[in-house]
């Protein structure tokens, strides 16, 4: 492809710092574009020394094993559905290490095809640490110490965040976090879950449909953030499903009373504070799932002046430019939904701005996302609650129904049932056009995905109910929501 | 990296086997190779290179999929295969590559 005509005397004409999903989007496009580019990706190692490749969280530590994982604990509840359907299972165990192993392999596999893809695409990477020296110049440093000095036009900054520890005397030296648990070498023994974010419960889930004995500690509420009514049953499926919750407590410290080997979990004595009492019980592994921080601090934004928040996000234009005119970010170093097809999309359209003459702006209303709790729930525009303060309560209208997918009939009745539901959330003021999509149960990912579509295209409550369901399905749910919260009916399931 | 070079630029025809753990038709073409160069002792010799463990090495070879398997002598690279084949066609491949 041509090579753009430089306006400029730097080694590159974009550095990108952040080989993961966005950064490296970003850079493959801009190099498809003509542009000179670099990319640095460097991962310190967690306190317990855990490390990966090339290409992010999500490859990583993320989506990826996090779905092969939860996938894998459905497997668990599917062989138990089969006893039903006339399958003999009488045989069945699980390997931690057989999964993990396959997992990895896997994952070591992209690494190295993404590398391979880097340099077929002539995009420069250097697997070292970058630092600003000034707004034009990044330091990088690689894990043996040695130090290059790179100039560029433009920057874009695509670090991510990662995984918080809290201040409790013990949790970096026994304690670990998402970044570990996709690879760890041992059985992760009785685990406990610290956190209510989707993290610690999606962890908490598919450790405990393998078999493990699970715990959820939680300061307050389920899934801040999320529709409260979807949080609510997920929590209570979970409980139901046998994993058990400490609510609300919060960790006071951990003790090691047995170390880890290269094969076996620790044991830990860990003491939380429960209702201003200080409770304890024993543990072999604690994995906190707190939040996450940006990595901005580490780049050593001072030396260029970027401004940033308290909490490490970087604000941005729409074009997601920073306070600094050559310097740009994206991906969960915004205050947008951490979302890797978010970055991805956003990193492209940059590029395309930045070398291609385009305008298109990423558009971060509508995003839909899906968390792999053992109940899936997947949600597409606003929550209840954001709705409510958005457009006033006597605007919303509510649709709302539980169901049951049919390939769960020959299921024993057991208190797990009753948890699956679908939401529409309408705006009165506006021909009840859809605000919010809300569904909870299997294949969530497929199916809110799917209907995402409606969404941005501005679908109304009756486009819904024109649409014709296909039988039976879960997704057809969506088509015949006739009970309004508003009207107080009872949504317990019918007889078909 | 040494034991590359002493070999790459040796008189004897040696296949450079890059493979790495997470690669699963890499299991199946190693043991090939061994069997073929046990055969073949003296004739022809094997080394082996993780791509993992070598990515500078992997590049500079140009293996972009693996396995990929490099013969070389006298320190040119006279052929080469990617993927499995079978001890037969490795045979014959290798007999081409050095007439």
């Amino acid at each position: 492809m041509p090579e753009l005509e430089r306006a400029h005397e730097y080694n590159f004409d974009l550095a990108v710092i952040g080989g993961g999903s966005g950064g490296l989007a970003c850079a493959k496009e801009a190099a498809k574009l003509g542009a000179k580019v670099v990319v640095f990706d460097f991962v310190h190692p967690t306190p317990q020394k855990t490390t990966w490749g090339l290409g992010g969280t999500c490859l990583n530590v993320g989506c990826i094993p996090k779905k092969l994982m939860h996938t894998a604990s459905l497997y668990g509840e599917l062989i138990e559905d089969a006893k039903q359907y006339g399958w003999d299972c009488s045989k069945v165990g699980h390997s931690w290490s057989n999964m993990v192993g396959n997992i990895q392999s896997h994952i070591k596999a992209q690494n190295w095809k993404i590398r391979v893809d880097l340099r077929e695409k002539n995009v420069t990477y250097y697997n070292e640490y970058a630092t600003f020296v000034d707004t034009h110049t990044v330091k990088s440093v690689n894990k043996r110490g040695n130090e290059r000095t790179v100039t560029a036009d433009k920057f874009v900054l695509a670090m991510g965040g990662r995984p918080n520890y809290p201040d409790v005397p013990g949790a970096q030296d026994y304690a670990i976090t998402s970044d570990d648990i996709f690879s760890l070498k041992y059985h992760p023994g009785k685990t406990l879950c610290v956190g209510a974010s989707y993290i610690s419960l999606e962890c908490a889930g598919f450790l405990h449909g393998l078999g493990i004995d699970t715990t959820v500690l939680v300061r307050s509420i389920l899934l801040r953030g999320f529709d409260r009514d979807c949080a609510d049953k997920i929590g209570s499926y979970m409980e139901a499903s046998g994993i058990k919750f400490i609510r609300p407590g919060t960790p006071s410290r951990i003790e090691c009373v047995k170390e880890a080997t290269e094969t076996t979990a620790p044991e830990l004595r860990v003491f939380f504070t429960v209702d201003g009492e200080e409770k304890s019980d024993t543990f072999n592994t604690v994995l906190f799932a707190i939040g996450r921080a940006p990595l901005t601090d580490k780049i050593n934004p001072d030396a260029i002046g970027l401004k940033y928040d308290p909490n490490l996000k970087v604000p941005v234009d729409e074009a997601e430019k920073t306070n600094v005119d050559n310097v740009y970010a994206i991906g969960d170093l915004l205050n947008a939904p951490e979302l890797t097809p978010l970055a991805i999309q956003s990193g492209r359209l940059l590029a395309k701005r930045l070398y291609g003459n385009s305008t298109i702006l990423t558009d971060y209303v509508n995003v839909p996302t899906t968390v792999f709790t053992p109940l899936e729930y997947g949600s597409v525009g606003l929550s209840e609650d954001q709705a409510v303060a958005k457009y006033g309560e006597e605007n919303i209208e509510v649709y709302h129904t539980k169901h049951t997918p049919t390939e769960q009939v020959v299921r024993e009745s057991s208190p797990l049932d009753g948890h699956n539901f679908a939401k529409l959330i309408c705006n009165k003021a506006d021909n009840e056009r859809i605000v919010g999509l809300h569904y909870l149960g299997p294949n969530a990912g497929e199916i809110t995905g799917g209907f995402s579509v409606g969404l941005i295209m501005g679908a109304t409550k009756s486009d819904f109910d024109r649409l014709v369901g296909i039988h039976p399905t879960s997704s057809e749910v969506f088509t015949t929501l006739k009970i309004t919260k508003r009207s107080g009916l009872s949504i317990e399931e019918e007889d078909c | 990296s040494s034991g590359i070079n002493a070999e790459y630029g040796g008189a004897v025809p040696t296949l450079i086997d890059f493979h790495a753990n997470w690669c699963g038709p890499c299991k199946i073409l190693t043991p090939t190779l061994k069997d073929l160069v046990e055969k073949h002792e003296k004739e022809i010799n094997l080394l082996m290179v993780d791509v993992d463990d070598f990515g500078d090495i992997a590049q500079e070879f140009d293996v972009n999929a693996i396995p990929c398997v490099k013969l070389v002598r006298e320190g040119n690279v006279v052929g080469g295969f990617v993927g499995v084949k079978t001890k037969e066609d490795i045979e014959t491949l290798i007999a081409q590559s050095l007439d």
